[in-house]
């Protein structure tokens, strides 16, 4: 039973990071309705800026602790990514507010692609190696292996949405987000700034992003411009399996779309005798997102994602 | 029964019977080619129940959604305690001290009651994220008084019952009230109630009746839309008549229903 408690494992730590990303979909998507694709390469950003500052770091005091220099890195890299993320919504989709609904979209895609290439001018086409900085203890549980930077990520992640749920849920800012997705005029009225709310949410989105970005690229090893592409399209399909527009909804589709790649990786060779191996890791989300598109569109939690008239 | 402190006044002297605090003046409003509201003026005095009656389509919420921000006016000017709120988006005519309710009743229904009532305090409070997160003690007291004023505004509007229910979940009169409690925490000057009575049944009515004589009592000005002539005419001080995006006449609740013009805006031209 081993691989199967090492593929839980991997699963559940991947799928915290998808949660994070997640996160930050399902939230602009609430308040918006707006699919936000530049989101996957906010992480990418957030990933590449931590790299930057800890290979700077890594090489300019080598004996600094490896803690403190990827704490450095996130404190560099947040900010980064919500003042990236903010100059986003208010350039790129504050003007297109009472656009058809197609037109931020596509302008959505529009500034990922103009973040990969900013990514490509500045940090180039290669691979970026994460500096072997970290703790690289290593424990055996009942015959699986989890490793200090899997712990980490899991505690992290989960601290990080058990915060977000009390934010949403107890403070006042959480109360007007809420107010907002459900009526922006009426909330409007009640005296909410709604602009400044849902900058808030993208500013909230981005440093989500950007941990989850310095999560991936410290347990992969490395980082990529392209990396966003994917890990957001894989987090939006989360969103969307766990009912986009719901907080709970994308921390659900997070894990179990980690859960499920991890386990389809783990067993697809002996399923096909072989033939497919496990680098079809990547269908998976996919197959999910269509599945869930056709059967349960409105995902496992969501009940609001009415077109409205 | 403590009245929602209002916002002080910006200078004693507005204080004064003879300032009014809502001025409407020479606005107008069209859409397309249909003339919403043409040429509207009115005053609304300190203290006064003010009535808006007309006929369905008269522009009754249409001016309401003037004044209130929604809609931006082509003509004119309004007023609030001498200040300019035209062209001011809703939160900030709101926070000059402009409240309302709806028509068809708009609560955050997947919020509880008192979540509704919190989210009026918004305008009136400060505290931030961070604030929240480091669990300062200025945050925490901000959050506790809001906490206080809601429920007590909730049992004010006689719905304390309700606290922890999703708002879509309470009965219909008592949304209602529920609309009004989450105007009244944002501390306004003048509520503007938009056909608070309509749907209620007889015994709802009353109980209304006597909670917007007792705001009024307390200090706030009232600006009411409503169908229910026996309504308005035992409770509002003033009357306006809208028909047609016109005001057809203005004055004591005496003076309005003698007025042949409203008659016939009522009834129709033949009685006269």
């Amino acid at each position: 039973m081993d691989i199967f408690l090492q593929q839980l494992i991997n699963g559940l730590v991947l799928g915290s990071v998808y949660a994070l990303v997640a996160l930050g979909y399902t939230m602009v998507y609430g308040i918006l309705e707006l699919i936000n694709f530049a989101h996957g390469e906010i992480t990418m950003m957030g990933a590449m800026v931590a790299l930057s500052v800890i290979g700077a770091l890594a090489l300019a005091a080598p004996g600094l602790p490896g803690v403190l220099v990827l704490g450095a890195g996130l404190v560099v890299a947040i900010p980064v990514c919500v003042a990236l993320g903010l100059l986003i919504e208010r350039v790129a989709y504050r003007p297109l507010r009472h656009a058809p609904r197609l037109a931020p979209l596509i302008t959505a895609i529009g500034v990922s692609i103009i973040l990969q290439n900013v990514a490509m001018l500045i940090w180039g086409k290669q691979y970026i190696p994460f500096p072997a900085i970290l703790p690289q203890g290593r424990h055996t549980l009942y015959g699986a292996s989890i490793t200090d930077v899997q712990i980490a990520i899991l505690l992290l992640a989960t601290a990080i949405m058990l915060l977000l749920i009390l934010m949403v849920q107890k403070t006042r800012l959480g109360r007007a987000m809420r107010a907002t997705a459900q009526s922006r005029q009426v909330a409007s009225l009640m005296g909410v700034d709604v602009n400044r709310v849902i900058a808030a949410t993208f500013a909230i989105g981005s440093a989500l992003a950007a941990v989850a970005g310095v999560m991936v690229s410290a347990y992969y090893g490395l980082a990529h411009y392209y990396m966003g592409f994917l890990l957001g399209l894989k987090a939006f399909s989360a969103a969307v399996l766990g009912g986009i527009g719901n907080l709970g909804g994308a921390m659900l589709g997070g894990l179990l779309l980690g859960l499920i790649e991890s386990f389809g990786a783990g067993y697809i060779g002996d399923l096909t005798g072989g033939f497919l191996g496990s680098n079809y890791q990547d269908v998976f989300a996919f197959f999910v997102l269509i599945a869930v598109l056709v059967f349960r569109p409105s995902g496992l939690l969501g009940a609001r994602v009415v077109e409205r008239a | 029964m403590s009245a929602p402190k209002a916002a002080p006044s910006p200078s004693g002297k507005l204080d004064a019977g003879s300032t009014p605090l809502l001025t409407v003046s020479g606005v107008s409003k069209a859409f397309g080619g249909l003339q919403a509201l043409s040429d509207i003026s009115l005053q609304v005095h300190t203290g006064e129940i003010f009535g808006l009656i007309g006929p369905n389509g008269a522009g009754k919420t249409t001016l309401f959604n003037a004044l209130t921000g929604l809609y931006s006016i082509n003509h004119g000017e309004i007023r609030l305690y001498g200040r300019r709120i035209d062209g001011r988006k809703p939160h900030q005519v709101l926070h000059a001290g402009l409240a309302r309710t709806f028509q068809n009743i708009r609560l955050f229904a997947e919020m509880t009651a008192l979540e509704n009532v919190l989210v009026g305090r918004h305008a009136r409070t400060t505290s931030g994220v961070v604030g929240a997160v480091l669990r300062l003690p200025g945050t925490r007291r901000e959050e506790a008084d809001s906490r206080e004023r809601s429920h007590a505004l909730l049992k004010r509007v006689g719905i304390a019952q309700h606290a922890h229910r999703l708002a879509k979940n309470l009965p219909y009169g008592d949304q209602r009230r529920l609309e009004i409690a989450r105007a009244l925490a944002t501390e306004p000057r003048l509520l503007a109630l938009d056909e608070p009575a309509a749907g209620m049944n007889p015994a709802e009515r009353a109980a209304l009746r006597e909670l917007l004589l007792q705001l009024q009592a307390d200090g706030l000005t009232l600006l009411l839309i409503e169908h229910d002539v026996k309504l308005v005419m035992g409770l509002c001080t003033r009357l306006a008549v809208l028909d047609y995006g016109v005001k057809i006449a203005e004055g004591t609740p005496d003076v309005v229903s003698r007025d042949p013009k409203v008659i016939a805006a009522y009834l129709g031209d033949e009685t006269l």
